[in-house]
């Protein structure tokens, strides 16, 4: 078999494939066949993941230290708590100053109940390779989930849903380079797009030159576009890159969401994002 | 992809699927190495968000890349396929890269991104270390020499 000629056939034959594969992916007929083996594999998953999770609490109970862990995360929940109320209690403060200077205010407001209109999805898996910043959640359409919504965490927002199957979605998480949300600076109300690097890293692009962003300051969705509702806890910014030369100012950011440990996820199910081509919901930012 | 959350390191992970593929075409011969390297890029690019083909093309060559080893060293010393778990890691992350950038993905060619990839290459020579014994062992004849380092 492993002769020239062979090995030039079993190419052939592999290029073959990778062509009618690659094709039938390009022309959307890959996704059925994608979510119908990910439905297969999905229980093994939940087992595994279960499985996982379980020996994880197990011997970091049998770690003499874990009193201390028990502290830490307890203060940690804390600070976790107290930011998020500090943001809100900060919303609330602009949000009533602008409503009393603006007497013919209005405002667009979708009417979103957060709490009861979400759904808790268990994180059963990640994408396998180290530069697709996917996650799998183990509630799907039959939970009311459909593309497009999006998905936080009690520290903010970690993403939207890309693909979904009865039982499974697939969610983009927002460091990824291909994810990109609109979002402001919660202090100067600066506009900018936030995407997502190689590395787990955000960055905050399209900031006009002139306006004032600095280290510190906290980013929120700006519901632009209608991908995203607003005011969603995104990040905090660590560096800015300015240049004079440059049409726009760049700030670097740390998701507030830690993506490295996310086990347990909301999908915003009563949100429906908006397609500004289409001008029908279901659209990305 | 279950259990890359319980083993990764701030979210970067070890890749086993080209580790494996390289243990492989250190130990059989070109079309069984193509054929593993085939199914697993293939495995890959199923669970993976990225677009068909990336994984299973670049699976392929780094499968071809490591079979050049193969009869050309003694099987039973661990030492050249730890050594060569690092470069045909970076081989393997490098092609997939670039295959997506050709077919579309945004990212920009990095520091950090470089070190990332790197991070990745390192976190497999360790998974080496305890995939190629194994496979070495079910690959062995019986008359074959026991594994040493």
């Amino acid at each position: 078999m492993d002769n020239r000629d062979n090995r030039g056939l079993l190419l052939a034959i592999f290029a073959a494939l990778i062509f009618l594969g690659f094709a039938l992916d390009r022309l959307g007929y890959m996704a059925p066949v994608r979510l119908a083996l990910q439905s297969v594999f999905q229980p093994a998953e939940i087992a595994v993941s279960g499985a996982a999770e379980r020996a994880t609490e197990l011997s970091q109970q049998q770690q003499s230290v874990e009193t201390l862990q028990q502290q830490n995360a307890d203060l940690q929940a804390e600070v976790n708590r107290l930011l998020i109320e500090n943001i809100q209690l900060k919303e609330l403060e602009r949000e009533n100053q602008r409503l009393r200077e603006l007497l013919n205010y209005t405002r667009n407001n979708p009417g979103i109940s957060f709490a009861t209109a979400s759904v808790i999805g268990q994180v059963i898996g990640n994408d396998p390779n180290n530069f697709l910043y996917t996650i799998f959640i183990d509630v799907g359409a039959n939970d009311g989930v459909a593309k497009d919504m999006p998905v936080v965490t009690h520290r903010g927002l970690v993403g939207r849903v890309t693909n979904v199957n009865a039982n499974t979605a697939e969610v983009l998480l927002i460091i990824d380079p291909a994810s990109s949300v609109n979002a402001l600076v919660q202090n100067t109300r600066v506009q900018g797009i936030i995407t997502g690097e190689l590395g787990g890293t955000l960055t905050m692009e399209r900031i006009p030159q002139g306006e004032t962003v600095s280290p510190g300051d906290l980013v929120l969705t700006s519901g632009l576009g209608g991908a995203f509702p607003d005011k969603l806890v995104i990040g905090q910014i660590t560096e800015v890159f300015q240049r004079d030369l440059d049409l726009f100012q760049t700030a670097r950011m740390r998701a507030t969401v830690d993506f490295g440990d996310l086990s347990t996820v909301l999908v915003l199910t009563a949100f429906q994002p908006k397609s500004l081509e289409t001008g029908n919901t279901g659209g990305q930012n | 992809m279950s259990l890359t959350p319980y083993i990764s390191w701030q979210t970067v992970h070890p890749n086993f699927l080209p580790v494996a593929v390289i243990a492989l075409s250190l130990l059989k011969p070109f079309s069984q190495a193509m054929g593993w390297a085939f199914v697993a890029g293939v495995m890959l690019d199923v669970f993976s968000g990225a677009p068909f083909g990336v994984f299973t093309v670049s699976m392929l060559i780094v499968a071809a890349a490591a079979n050049f080893w193969y009869d050309r060293f003694t099987p039973s010393v661990i030492i050249l396929p730890v050594a060569l778990a690092l470069p045909y890691s970076l081989l393997f992350d490098v092609v997939s890269l670039i295959l997506q950038q050709i077919l579309g993905r945004p990212f920009v060619w990095s520091g950090s991104l470089l070190q990332l990839i790197f991070s990745v290459a390192l976190m497999n020579i360790p998974v080496m270390l305890v995939l190629y014994p194994l496979f070495y062992r079910l690959n062995r004849p019986a008359s074959s020499q026991e594994f040493t380092l």
